[in-house]
């Protein structure tokens, strides 16, 4: 078999994976243009009406780092530091790196009523967690598919090509992209399956009794907790939530008080 | 200090021998006695201003009271000086009577009328209150040279002993220094002196001139009289605005020895430490006020104004004339000034925009001269030139008010050429960099263009794409295996490549032949027929195909499995081959195309039946 023949077959393989890649993305473009109204609603400063765009194309089914961002930034404009907060907070979630939001969310904790003084964490946990959601996941998921391919692109090269140097690249490429499969891979399977990531929310309503139990008890009530607090979900039934503070205090709260980042 | 403060000081308490020496057995017999409570004033209730007076407090019956007596604010007409104690015993018809008298020394400061209100004093658990007291403050000052006045309270008269204040002048602009000199006269033996209240000189900067600690002390003629006088301070005051002000008096204390009779014979020899006849006793004095006119200054002064009466002149240097760019110099501006020298400001620097300037230091010196200030401020500044040239520190310029020609005049200095060399190396820096301030807190701004918009994240194992993207290359990397062991056949396995190759081989010759069909040759086409067969044989059976007899062929065929009618097929077509190629008589067309199809027939069912 001659070498031309070899390379028509890598070529063939490559573009094969290239569409497999390609027929992820969906066209957006009305989405595009509902977001884009949004901005100019904001910069005209109508921050109603932003919300409203915003929140359109998030019922659209789409979503971006962005999207949350402006989100957050139009609800703070209208005076909703629970659901600006949370926003950003969801910006976080999809990009860590999202500096403006994270200025953003650090101005409007300030602002929130509720002084609390987290728990020291395991530092372990604190550095699987820091790792988990260091890249975007969008990026996690190129990274490993390249990783993917490098490895199936160097297995085939070892299988199919003769010449040693080829064959050592193709080993190269398999090795490279084994490590990035079983480092990347096993940190986009633990973002995934939330493995040590709790559910989180915030709360949105200006303040809201927390109780010791599921039961709309007053007697029941051990602290109060006000709009914008960020509060981990231990469990919850279809209408309370059991919430516990960074600082580790216990209780439940009605669903419908805050929103899930 | 305030008087109350004061007033708290533990005072020494002095006792009489009498008591110290009482026996005992007393003690009963004075706890029994009747405690009785009063104030009274000495030496009268009239009193000089500036002159002492003691509120006494006497308490019979006790030797002492449970705490401090509390007094009543005086600070509204006199000054507090001090206090002491004493106790007293005496003996009547076999009664003994202690008392504890406390004496609050004052000095009166203010003409008028006052009420002293009661004092508060606890005894044996109760408290007692004394009657109000009324005190006069008699404009009596102590007229400097006068021969005789009323008795002090140590029995001494204003005359005898007073305090001078003496300004150099009476008249001045704003800003133009004089002088108080504060000397005191005495006929008495003074044996030291305290300052007990320092005038208040509102509307004035007060320029210390040196603590007076060992006063020159001499004899001068005064009205006649002989007096020994004594320079106790020395103040310079510049006037901080216009209008008419008064400087209050300044209060002293004296101890003066005095006889303590008033016989003639003591007075003489009361003097003597060697008959022991004198006694110390406080006296208090106040100077005479002042009044000082201050004049504004005339309008159409020059900028920038030094703020100085009087005389100026300004020199500046530098400690070099060349130097390499980013290397220092020192500008040292020197301003001599007779005036007020503390309030001259920073000269204000004109340089080249490249030059880094550091904040300078500051060396002031200032001495009295004449009726008013001299002394000079020096200004030394680190110039960091950071471009290279020929560069001019320009002229510093400052006005002043000469007040011996009643004009303004300005002061400047010479312009100062610097050469600085060495290389361009980097952009001239801003001077005095300051950090950005925050002036006020809000979010950032949204996030413009088209949002990077996704489908909402689903969970990714569920997704179709993922999973193709996981398993596709599976199966295809199976079948580069295949493909590799197929390739390798093909190099080492001549059998299997032959046989790989003959249907390709035999197909391209019975192409070759079809070509020939319309030829007119027909020996051509069945020669080429003949050779597509064999060939195609051969290279399936991997066997040479010269000399390949039918006969041969049919056993190999047998041997390898093929049916005995897909042989004779085959072998068949090969012998009319052979035929044809030696016959005479061409073939019609029909029938050539009728063989070529018939031979291809027949290798595809020696092709099926091989496999």
């Amino acid at each position: 078999m001659s070498g031309s023949s070899r390379r028509r077959w890598l070529v063939a393989a490559f573009i094969g994976a290239c569409v497999v890649l390609g027929s992820t993305a969906a066209p957006v473009s009305a989405q595009q243009e509902i977001f884009e109204q949004g901005n100019q609603f904001y910069q005209a400063e109508d921050y109603a009406a932003a919300v409203e765009a915003y929140e359109a194309v998030r019922a659209g089914g789409f979503e971006s780092p962005d999207l949350h961002y402006n989100l957050g930034n139009a609800h703070f404009k209208t005076g909703q530091l629970g659901r600006s907060i949370l926003s950003w907070e969801r910006t976080l979630r999809l990009d860590s790196g999202h500096e403006d939001a994270a200025a953003n969310l650090e101005l409007a904790v300030r602002l929130s009523a509720d002084d609390i003084e987290p728990l020291p964490r395991f530092w372990l946990l604190s550095a699987i967690s820091w790792w988990v959601t260091l890249v975007p996941r969008s990026a996690l998921l190129v990274v490993v598919a390249l990783g993917w391919l490098a490895f199936t692109c160097g297995a085939f090269a070892r299988i199919l090509l003769r010449a040693e140097r080829s064959r050592r690249l193709g080993g190269w490429g398999m090795t490279a992209g084994a490590v990035t499969l079983v480092l990347l891979g096993s940190t986009l399977a633990l973002r995934e399956f939330e493995v040590g990531q709790a559910e989180r929310g915030v709360i949105l309503v200006e303040a809201v009794l927390v109780r010791s139990a599921p039961a709309d008890d007053d007697g029941l009530t051990v602290f109060e907790v006000h709009e914008g607090t960020r509060v981990r979900i231990d469990q919850r039934t279809e209408q309370w939530a059991e919430i516990v503070l960074d600082d580790g205090k216990v209780g439940w709260v009605p669903v419908g008080v805050m929103g899930v980042i | 200090m305030s008087a109350l403060v004061r007033f708290r000081r533990v005072v020494p308490v002095a006792l009489f021998a009498l008591a110290l020496t009482s026996a005992p057995a007393l003690v009963a017999q004075l706890v029994a006695q009747n405690v009785g409570v009063r104030a009274y004033l000495t030496p009268g209730t009239t009193v000089g201003v500036g002159r002492q007076f003691v509120l006494n407090l006497e308490v019979t019956g006790v030797r002492r009271v449970d705490r401090d007596p509390v007094l009543p604010d005086l600070a509204a007409f006199a000054q507090y000086l001090g206090s002491g104690t004493s106790t007293s015993m005496e003996m009547a018809g076999g009664q003994t009577t202690v008392a504890l008298t406390v004496q609050y020394r004052f000095q009166a400061l203010v003409e008028g009328t006052f009420q002293i209100e009661p004092l508060q004093v606890a005894v044996g658990g109760q408290t007692y209150n004394t009657e109000v007291l009324p005190l006069t403050v008699a404009s009596a000052p102590p007229a400097p040279g006068a021969a005789n006045g009323s008795t002090d309270a140590g029995g001494i008269a204003p005359a005898d002993l007073f305090v001078e204040a003496e300004a150099s002048r009476t008249t001045v602009l704003v800003g133009e220094p004089l002088t108080i000199e504060y000397r005191i006269w005495t006929r008495l033996d003074v044996t030291s002196f305290s300052l007990t209240s320092e005038p208040e000189r509102e509307g004035f900067w007060v320029e210390g001139l040196g603590q007076i600690t060992q006063p020159q002390v001499e004899q001068r003629l005064r009205n006649g009289q002989q007096y020994t006088t004594a320079l106790i301070q020395r103040v310079a005051l510049i006037p901080t605005g216009a209008g008419q002000r008064t400087i209050e008096p300044l209060g002293i204390e004296a101890q003066v020895r005095v006889s303590r009779s008033n016989d003639p014979l003591d007075r003489l020899f009361g003097r003597s430490p060697l008959f022991g006849r004198a006694t110390v006793v406080p006296a208090a004095v106040l100077s005479n006020s002042l009044s000082i006119q201050v004049d504004a200054l005339p309008a159409g002064r020059p900028e920038p104004f030094s703020g100085v009466v009087g005389a100026l002149a300004l020199t500046a240097e530098v400690d070099r004339d060349e130097l390499d760019a980013n290397d220092a110099v020192t500008l040292t501006i020197r301003v001599s000034a007779q005036g007020n020298v503390r309030a001259i400001p920073e000269p204000v620097l004109d340089l080249p925009r490249d030059f880094e300037v550091f904040p300078p230091e500051i060396v002031e010196s200032v001495e009295p001269s004449g009726d008013g200030l001299s002394g000079s401020k020096v200004f030394e500044y680190v110039l960091i030139p950071r471009t290279p040239g020929e560069r001019m520190i320009p002229s510093v310029s400052m006005g002043y008010f000469d007040a011996a020609s009643g004009s303004y005049g300005t002061a400047r200095t010479d312009e100062i050429p610097l050469l600085v060399t060495g290389e361009i190396n980097e952009p001239p820096v801003s001077l005095q960099r300051v950090g950005v301030a925050q002036l006020r807190e809000d979010i950032r701004f949204i996030r413009l263009g088209d949002g990077a918009l996704r489908p909402v994240e689903s969970f990714l194992f569920q997704g179709a794409a993922f999973w193709t993207l996981l398993l596709l290359p599976m199966p295809a990397v199976l079948g580069a295996l295949g493909l590799r062991r197929h390739w390798d056949r093909l190099e080492g396995d001549v059998a299997y490549a032959r046989g790989r190759r003959a249907g390709r081989v035999a197909k391209k010759r019975l192409a070759t032949a079809q070509g020939l069909v319309r030829e007119g040759d027909s020996r051509a086409f069945f020669a080429e027929v003949a050779n597509a067969l064999r060939g195609f044989v051969a290279d399936r059976l991997n066997v040479a195909e010269a000399g390949m007899q039918i006969g041969e062929l049919r056993v190999s065929l047998a041997g390898r499995g093929v049916s005995t009618e897909s042989a004779s097929d085959f072998l068949a077509c090969l012998e009319q081959c052979d035929r044809q190629r030696f016959a005479p008589a061409g073939a019609e067309i029909e029938e050539r195309i009728q063989f070529l199809e018939r031979a291809g027939a027949a290798m595809t069912m020696l092709d099926g039946a091989l496999r």
